[in-house]
C-alpha cells in the first residue's frame, strides 16, 4: 500500500501531510529506561513511503495507538531536524502501562504529527528560558534541541529544570550533551538532599532569581506540575515579563487530534488544533485550566 | 423542473436501490414511530410519514461505528489493520428540510475545518440527498424560527413538492441534473413554482396552530448567550434539571461529539469503535487530579447551548448549529430542550 | 426497518425502547415516543445499550470445571454432570440453594421456581435484592389486600399531590424523576422526605430534610396533622375510622410529642401541620418509595402505607402507592415465587457456616462483591447460568450460557405490575440459551416432562399457575404497551387496613467518640455496585471519573463539618465505625449532606468487604442504616 492510499485523503495542501486517521505502523526500535515509570521509545516506520512526509514542529503531539490497549496522545521531543524518532512516556494507565509492557520489535500505530507547536521562526533573535518540572521536560525537548541547533539564532538559551530526585531526571545523557553547546546555561536541581547528588537542591522557581533570568527580549517555556506551574508563573511576571512571552503547553483528554471529536474542549479553544501551546496571556482567559 | 408522478419517484426510488443503499422515511407498525432507515427491497419511502423521531444524521455518523479493526500477534511483533469505514454510495431519499439543515451543519464541521474527518467524508462522498418539502408541520417543529425549513433552499441534489396533481422536482446539483437528464422527466411549467410557494406559505399558516410545543426565537437567544449576559442563576437551573443522559446530543442533528475506543474481541482482533459521545456527561472532559475544565453540571448544559446558539460557533457551521427539529425537548427527561432554553433565557429578558 | 421495539432491561421503570439490529448484532438505541412512562425518554443507561449488548464479555458456551479450569461442553454433557450431582443432594433437607435473577424474564422465573420445587425439591430460593422488596409486598398486601402498587406510575402525571420518600429517584429511575419533575412544573405539589439534598429534593416543591433514621417519625407526624385535620372538617367519604388498626393507629398518632419530633428528626411540627393541609386539600395523592437493594426499612414503609389509607384518597383514579423497583424484573420474580419462603434462606444458608447446604444454583448474579466467598467456594458444586461473564464464574463447577434481554422472546414486570412483552430481535452469540430452556433441559434429564416448545407456552403456565397474571397472554401483551396484572385476582383486594405502630424517637446512635452518622447508598451511575454498565463504554466512563477524583472512594460530609474536621475536599481520613472496623478515604464537601451526617456510596470496593460487612443489618435497613462514626484527619 502506498503512502496516499492510506492516508487522508483529504489532506490538504499545507506543505505537512499529517496522518490523520488511518494509523501508520511503527517499530520499537530501542526502549530506554529514562526513570522510575518513565520509558523511551525510539520508534521507526515501517514503510518507508511515510517518511518523507512525516514533517513534524517541536511542540506537536501524536496519537499513539498500543494495540489491544488503544490510542492516547503523546508530546513529539526529538527536533524537527536531525534527530531520532522517539516518545517518552510516563505509564499512568491502561494504555500507557501496555505500551511500558512491549518489547524492542513490538510496533505501534501512529497518526499525526497534530498541534500548533512552539514558535520558533517568531522567537530568532531572543533570549529563551526553559522551565520544566518533572516529565515536563518532554515536550520542551524538542524546542531545546532545535534551537541548540540553531544556537546562533538565538541569545542566552537557559534551562531551568527540576525533578523530585536524581533518579527522576529525564534525559541526563542529553542534557550532558547540551551543556556541551556554547553559552548554554543549564540550573538542574532535586527536591530533596540525597547522597551522590552535587548539584542544587530545592524548588525549581528558586532558580529564577540564581541564573538571573532576563525579561527583556526573552520568551520562557514552562512546563510542569500544577503548583509549580504557578508558582514559575508568578515569579516571571513579578520579574516584568509579559503574559504573551510567558509560552506553555496544556493537557486534555484527546479522542481524536484533529478538532472533530470535542474531547479536548476548553470553553472555544480545541486543546488539540489551537494548542496545545499557548501564551500565558491565553490560558489566563480560558479560565482555570491549571 | 419537473413534474413527477407518485408512480414516476417510486421508480426511481426502485431504481436507485440497484445501485445505492437507499434510506426513506419508514413507519414502524407496531408502534407508529418513524425512522430514516435503510429500505428493504421491496420497500419504498414513506412521504407522507412525520418528521422522523431520530435524527438522519444517523446513517453518516451513526451512534456506533467501527472505523478500524486490527490483530495483534505479540509473538510474531505483526500487525494488520483494516480500514472498516469503506461504505457503499448512498441515497437519503426523503429528507425533511430540517434534517438537511442538520447535515449541512455536519458537512461544515466534519468537512470544513483543518482537518477533513475521514470517516464521515467515506459516508458522505457518494451519497445522494432529496428533500421532501413539509406539506404541514409537526407539534415539535420550529423551523420557521431557525429559517429551515419547511423548505429547503440550498443543499441538496433533487427536492420534491408534492403538488395537487403530481411531485415537483427541483434540481440543486450536477448530480440531481444528471438524474433528470438520463430519465428525460417531464419539465414543469413555471406556474408550479406558485403552487409550490402556497403549499409552503399554507404549511407556514398552519405553525401556530400544529406546532404547538415549541416556540424559539433563536436570534433574541443568541444575542445573550454570545454576549455572556444570560445570569448564572438561570444556567443553575438549567443544570438542575438536566438528568445526565446524552439524548439531548444523540438525537440533534448536527451535533457532532464522539468518544473512540479500541474493544477488544475475542481472540486478538480489536476494534476501534467510534460512538458518539455528549457534552453533557461529566466524565467527558475529566482528566487525573480533577483537571476538569467544565466541572458543574449548568456549566456542561450551558456548552451545549453555547454551541447551537452563540455567533462563535455559528460560524463554524455558516448558521445556528439549531436547525429547528425539536428532538431534544421530546427526549429530554428534565425541561431543557434547547426551544426551552431559548423560552427561559427569553423570559428573564423580558422580565 | 432495522428498529424493534423491546423493554429496557435496565432498571424498574420498564423504559419502552427501540434497538436498532440487524438481526446478528445491535447497532443503536432509540426511544420508544409512544410509551405511556417513558413517554420518548431514556436514561444514560437504556441510551447505552447497544454498548452492553456488544460487549465481548459474553458467556457463549456451556462450560465445565476440570482440573481447575473451565472448558467448553455440549449442553447434554453440562445437563448431565448437573442433574447426577444434585441428584447426590437432598433438596428437601436443604441441601440445595438457588439464587435467582431480578433481571430474568418471568418465564425463566416461573420455570427456575419449578425446576427448584418440582426437581430439585427444596424450598432454598431467593432473589439478590429480595429482602427490601418482600417487606414492601407485605406492607402492601396488609394494607390493599394485594402485593404490588396501587395504581400505575402514568397517575404521576395528573396527580395533585406527590410524596417521594427516601430515594433519589432522579438517579435511580431517572425517568420517572422526569416524570415527577413535569409533574411539578405542571403545578403539583411534589413532596421530598429524604436527608441529603437529592437531585429530585430540588427539583422538589418542598424538601423535608428529616435527620437520618426518623422517616418513620416525619410520615406519622405528617399522618397526625392531616387526621387532626379531618377529624375537625369531617371530610372523608371512605369509612376509614372503620378500618381494622384504625383506633390504635390513630391513638399512636395522637402521642407524638412535636417537641420530642423536633428533636429526633429536626422539623418542626407547625411545617408538618402546614404540609397537611396541602395534602388535606389534595384529591389525588401519589406516594413512592424505594423497594428492593437499597428500600426502606418495614417501619417506614408501614407507615407510608398508613398515610396512604389515611389520605382516603387512594381510590381516585389519579393516586398512586408505587414501590419503586431499581431492577428491572423485581416485581416479576416475587410474583413468580422467586423470592424464597420464611424460614428458608438462601441467604441465611450460606452466612451460616453449619448450614447443611452443599449446591448452589446461581443465576445471574448481579453484586460486584460476592458474600460469603468462602462458604459458596467449599460447596460441592457450584452451576452458574448468565449472559454475561462475572466474577461468579470463578467459583462455579458448570457454567450455562443465556440469552441476554433481546436475544429471546420474554415478559417483564416493572414497578407498577405493568406485565411488557420483550420479543427477540437479535441472534446471541454462541450457544446462548433463554433460562427457560436450561432449565426444562435439566428437568428433562431428571425425568420431567414440561413440554414448553416456546416462551408463549411458559407464559400460559404463568396465566394458569399465577392468578394475578389470569388474563394475559403473550398474544395480548404484543399489541400496545403492556398491561398492568389484575389485582381483583387477589380476593382481599379493596380492603384496606391499617398497619400497627409504634411511636418513638430514635435517638441517633452517634456519641461522643463516634459522632457521626453514617449513611450508606447509592451514587450518580453506581446502579447495582455497577457489574452490567462495567460492560459499557460511555457510563463505565461516566462512572470511573468519580474515582478518578476520589480513587480510594468519598464520604461526603457537609462544609461545616469538613471546617471543624479541619480537612479539605479530597483529603484523606480515617474513618471508624463503633464496632472498631475502619477504612482509609478521602471525604468530598458536599452542602447537600447535613451536619453530624456523612454519607457513602456503597460501591466502594473495600468499604463493603472491610467495613460494612459487619453491619449485615446495613443492608436490610436499606437506607435508613446509620452507623455511628468517628472521622479523623489522617
Ligand atoms: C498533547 C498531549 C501530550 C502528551 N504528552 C505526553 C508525553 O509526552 N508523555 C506522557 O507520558 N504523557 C503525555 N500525555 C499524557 C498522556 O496522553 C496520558 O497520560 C495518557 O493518555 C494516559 O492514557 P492511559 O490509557 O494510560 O491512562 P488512563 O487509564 O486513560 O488514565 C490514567 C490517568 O491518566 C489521566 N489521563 C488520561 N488521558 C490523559 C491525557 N490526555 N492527559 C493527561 N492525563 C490523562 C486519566 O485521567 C487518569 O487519571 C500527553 C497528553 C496530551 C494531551
Ligand atoms: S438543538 Fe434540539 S431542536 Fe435544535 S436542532 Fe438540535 S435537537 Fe433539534
Ligand atoms: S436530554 Fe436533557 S437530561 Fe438528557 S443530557 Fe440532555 S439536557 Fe440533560
Ligand atoms: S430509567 Fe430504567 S428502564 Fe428507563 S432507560 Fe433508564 S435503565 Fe432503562
Ligand atoms: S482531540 Fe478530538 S477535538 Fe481535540
Amino acid at each position: 500500500m502506498t503512502h496516499s492510499q492510506h492516508h487522508s485523503e483529504a489532506c490538504r495542501d499545507t506543505g505537512r501531510c499529517p496522518i490523520v486517521t488511518f494509523p501508520e505502523v511503527v517499530n520499537i526500535d530501542e526502549i530506554k529506561d529514562e526513570a522510575p515509570e518513565v520509558k523511551t521509545f525510539y520508534l521507526s516506520f515501517l514503510n518507508p513511503e511515510v517518511v518523507p512526509y512525516f514533517r513534524i514542529k517541536s511542540g506537536q503531539f501524536i496519537m499513539c495507538t498500543v494495540f489491544g490497549a488503544g490510542e492516547f496522545a503523546v508530546s513529539l521531543p526529538p527536533s524537527p531536524e536531525h534527530d531520532r524518532l522517539h516518545i517518552t512516556v510516563r505509564s499512568v494507565g491502561k494504555v500507557t502501562d501496555a505500551l511500558h509492557a512491549l518489547r524492542p520489535g513490538d510496533k505501534l500505530g501512529l497518526r499525526g504529527p497534530f498541534g500548533n507547536g512552539f514558535p520558533f521562526e517568531t522567537i530568532k533573535g531572543k533570549n529563551i528560558v526553559y522551565v520544566a518540572g518533572g516529565i515536563g521536560l518532554i515536550p520542551l525537548r524538542s524546542s531545546i534541541v532545535h534551537a541548540l541547533q540553531h544556537r546562533q539564532d538565538f541569545g542566552r538559551i537557559i534551562l531551568l529544570y527540576g525533578a523530585r530526585s536524581a533518579g527522576d531526571l529525564l534525559y541526563q545523557t542529553d542534557i550532558e550533551e547540551w551543556k556541551k553547546v556554547d553559552g548554554f546555561e543549564s540550573f538542574i536541581t532535586i527536591d530533596r538532599p540525597e547522597s551522590g547528588w552535587q548539584g542544587q537542591v530545592g524548588y525549581v522557581p528558586n532558580l529564577i532569581e540564581k541564573a538571573k533570568v532576563p525579561v527583556e527580549d526573552t520568551v520562557a517555556f514552562v512546563c510542569g506540575p500544577p503548583v509549580m506551574f504557578n508558582a514559575v508563573i508568578a515569579q516571571l511576571l513579578k520579574r516584568g515579563m509579559s503574559e504573551d512571552d510567558i509560552i506553555s503547553t496544556l493537557e486534555r483528554q484527546m479522542k481524536c487530534g484533529i478538532g472533530k471529536c470535542q474531547h479536548c474542549a476548553i470553553g472555544r479553544t480545541l486543546v488539540c488544533t489551537d494548542g496545545p501551546v499557548y501564551t500565558y496571556h491565553q490560558i489566563k482567559t480560558l479560565g482555570e485550566v491549571i | 423542473m419537473y413534474l413527477l408522478t407518485t408512480q414516476d419517484i417510486n421508480d426511481l426510488a426502485r431504481e436507485l436501490q440497484k445501485t445505492h443503499a437507499v434510506y426513506g422515511p419508514q413507519v414502524n407498525a407496531q408502534t407508529g414511530q418513524v425512522f430514516f432507515d435503510l429500505l428493504a427491497e421491496s420497500e419504498l419511502p414513506d412521504l407522507d410519514a412525520a418528521i422522523p423521531s431520530m435524527p438522519v444524521k444517523e446513517i453518516l455518523f451513526p451512534q456506533m461505528e467501527r472505523i478500524l479493526k486490527y490483530s495483534y500477534d505479540a509473538q510474531a511483533q505483526r500487525v494488520t489493520l483494516e480500514k472498516q469505514y469503506g461504505e457503499k454510495p448512498k441515497v437519503l431519499f426523503g429528507l425533511r428540510p430540517c434534517d438537511l439543515a442538520g447535515i449541512q451543519c455536519l458537512d461544515r464541521f466534519f468537512l470544513g475545518q483543518e482537518f477533513v474527518d475521514d470517516v464521515y467524508l467515506a459516508h458522505r462522498r457518494q451519497s445522494l440527498l432529496i428533500t421532501n418539502t413539509c406539506t404541514r408541520p409537526w407539534d415539535q417543529c420550529f423551523c420557521v424560527c431557525t429559517h429551515t425549513g419547511p423548505a429547503a433552499d440550498e443543499g441538496f441534489d433533487l427536492d420534491l413538492t408534492r403538488l395537487d396533481d403530481g411531485y415537483l422536482v427541483q434540481v440543486g446539483s450536477e448530480k440531481g441534473q444528471a438524474l433528470a437528464d438520463a430519465h428525460g422527466w417531464k419539465t414543469a411549467e413555471h406556474r408550479r413554482l406558485a403552487e409550490k410557494a402556497a403549499v409552503v406559505d399554507r404549511c407556514v399558516e398552519r405553525f401556530p396552530d400544529q406546532a404547538k410545543d415549541n416556540k424559539a426565537w433563536i436570534s433574541r437567544a443568541m444575542n445573550r448567550i454570545t454576549t455572556g449576559f444570560v445570569k448564572h442563576e438561570i444556567w443553575e437551573y438549567i443544570g438542575q434539571q438536566c438528568f445526565e443522559c446524552g439524548a439531548c446530543s444523540f438525537v440533534c442533528p448536527s451535533c457532532s461529539c464522539f468518544n473512540i475506543e479500541d474493544v477488544t474481541l475475542c481472540g486478538d482482533s480489536c476494534e476501534r469503535l467510534r460512538t458518539r459521545d455528549s457534552c453533557s456527561f461529566s466524565g467527558y472532559t475529566r482528566m487525573a487530579g480533577d483537571h476538569n475544565p467544565r466541572a458543574p453540571v449548568e456549566d456542561r448544559r450551558n456548552k451545549r447551548f453555547f454551541c447551537k446558539l452563540s455567533y462563535t460557533q455559528s460560524k463554524k457551521y455558516l448558521r445556528p448549529g439549531c436547525v429547528g427539529c425539536g428532538r431534544c425537548q421530546l427526549v429530554c427527561p428534565g425541561d431543557i430542550g434547547l426551544p426551552n432554553v431559548v423560552q427561559y433565557i427569553r423570559r428573564e429578558t423580558t422580565e | 426497518m432495522n428498529y424493534q421495539a423491546c423493554v429496557c432491561n435496565l432498571c424498574g421503570t420498564g423504559c419502552g425502547q427501540f434497538l436498532k439490529t440487524d438481526g446478528t448484532r445491535v447497532l443503536g438505541v432509540a426511544p420508544i415516543v409512544s410509551h405511556p412512562v417513558s413517554k420518548g425518554k431514556l436514561c444514560v443507561r437504556g441510551w447505552h445499550a447497544n454498548e452492553l449488548l456488544n460487549t465481548n464479555e459474553r458467556i457463549t458456551t456451556p462450560l465445565i470445571r476440570e482440573d481447575g479450569r473451565l472448558r467448553e461442553a455440549s449442553l447434554d454433557e453440562a445437563v448431565s454432570l448437573v442433574v447426577r450431582r444434585l441428584g447426590e443432594c437432598n433438596g428437601a433437607a436443604d441441601e440445595i440453594g438457588l439464587l435467582a435473577s431480578a433481571r430474568s424474564s418471568n418465564e425463566d422465573g416461573f420455570a427456575l421456581r419449578r425446576l427448584a420445587r418440582e426437581v430439585f425439591k427444596t424450598h432454598l430460593l431467593g432473589v439478590g435484592a429480595e429482602a427490601g422488596h418482600r417487606n414492601s409486598m407485605d406492607s402492601l398486601s396488609h394494607a390493599f389486600g394485594y402485593p404490588g402498587a396501587v395504581g400505575d406510575l402514568t397517575r404521576i402525571d395528573k396527580a395533585d399531590y406527590i410524596l417521594i420518600v427516601g430515594t433519589d429517584i432522579a438517579r435511580q429511575n431517572p425517568i420517572i424523576g422526569g416524570n415527577l419533575h413535569a409533574a411539578q412544573r405542571r403545578g403539583a405539589r411534589l413532596v421530598s422526605l429524604s436527608s441529603s439534598r437529592t437531585q429530585m429534593a430540588k427539583l422538589s416543591t418542598k424538601h423535608f430534610q428529616q435527620k437520618p433514621g426518623t422517616k418513620a417519625l416525619v410520615l406519622n407526624a405528617l399522618a397526625k396533622a392531616l387526621h387532626a385535620l379531618r377529624t375537625v372538617n369531617h371530610a372523608r367519604h371512605a369509612d376509614i375510622d372503620r378500618l381494622a388498626g384504625y383506633t390504635q393507629y390513630v391513638n399512636a398518632l395522637r402521642t407524638i410529642s412535636s417537641v420530642a419530633l423536633e428533636n429526633a428528626s429536626g422539623i418542626r411540627y407547625e411545617e408538618i401541620e402546614e404540609e397537611a393541609q396541602i395534602l388535606d386539600a389534595a384529591r389525588s395523592v401519589v406516594i413512592l418509595f424505594p423497594s428492593g437493594i437499597s428500600g426502606l426499612d418495614k417501619r417506614t414503609i408501614e407507615a407510608i402505607c398508613n398515610l396512604a389509607v389515611l389520605t382516603d384518597r387512594m381510590d381516585d383514579p389519579q393516586s398512586a402507592l408505587i414501590p419503586v423497583a431499581g431492577i428491572s424484573n423485581l416485581q416479576g420474580s416475587f410474583d413468580m415465587g422467586l423470592s424464597g419462603e420464611a424460614g428458608h434462606s438462601v441467604f441465611g444458608s450460606l452466612a451460616d457456616p453449619d448450614s447443611p447446604l452443599r449446591a448452589l444454583f446461581v443465576v445471574d448474579h448481579d453484586d460486584g462483591i460476592i458474600r460469603n466467598r468462602e462458604r459458596i467456594a467449599a460447596l460441592e458444586l457450584v452451576v452458574y447460568c448468565g449472559a454475561f461473564r462475572n466474577a461468579f464464574m470463578d467459583l462455579a463447577d458448570v457454567v450455562f450460557p443465556l440469552t441476554a434481554y433481546n436475544e429471546s422472546d420474554g415478559t417483564y414486570t416493572c414497578a407498577d405490575r405493568r406485565v411488557q412483552l420483550t420479543r427477540k430481535n437479535t441472534d446471541t452469540p454462541g450457544a446462548g440459551l433463554p433460562g427457560w430452556r436450561v432449565y426444562q433441559a435439566i428437568a428433562e434429564q431428571a425425568g420431567y416432562t414440561w413440554g414448553w416448545r416456546d416462551a408463549a407456552e411458559v407464559f400460559l403456565a404463568i396465566t394458569d399457575a399465577i392468578p394475578a397474571y389470569h388474563d394475559l397472554t403473550h398474544h395480548r401483551l404484543a399489541k400496545g404497551f403492556g398491561i398492568h396484572w389484575d389485582i381483583t385476582a387477589f380476593p382481599a383486594a379493596g380492603q384496606m387496613k391499617f398497619h400497627e405502630v409504634q411511636i418513638d424517637y430514635p435517638k441517633s446512635p452517634t456519641c461522643e467518640e463516634f459522632p457521626f452518622a453514617l449513611m450508606v447508598g447509592k451514587g450518580r451511575h453506581f446502579w447495582h455496585q455497577n457489574n452490567l454498565m462495567r460492560k459499557t463504554l460511555i457510563p463505565r466512563r461516566e462512572y470511573d471519573q468519580t474515582l478518578l477524583l476520589y480513587p480510594q472512594g468519598y464520604v461526603e460530609i457537609c462544609p461545616e463539618d469538613a471546617q471543624k474536621l479541619k480537612v479539605k475536599d479530597k483529603w484523606l481520613v480515617h474513618l471508624t465505625s463503633s464496632t472498631g472496623t475502619s477504612m482509609k478515604i478521602a471525604v468530598k464537601v458536599s452542602p447537600d449532606v447535613q451536619p453530624g451526617t456523612a454519607y457513602i456510596p456503597y460501591f466502594i470496593k473495600n468499604m463493603i468487604s472491610d467495613f460494612l460487612i459487619r453491619y449485615d443489618n446495613a443492608f436490610s435497613a436499606g437506607e435508613e442504616s446509620i452507623i455511628p462514626v468517628r472521622i479523623e484527619e489522617k
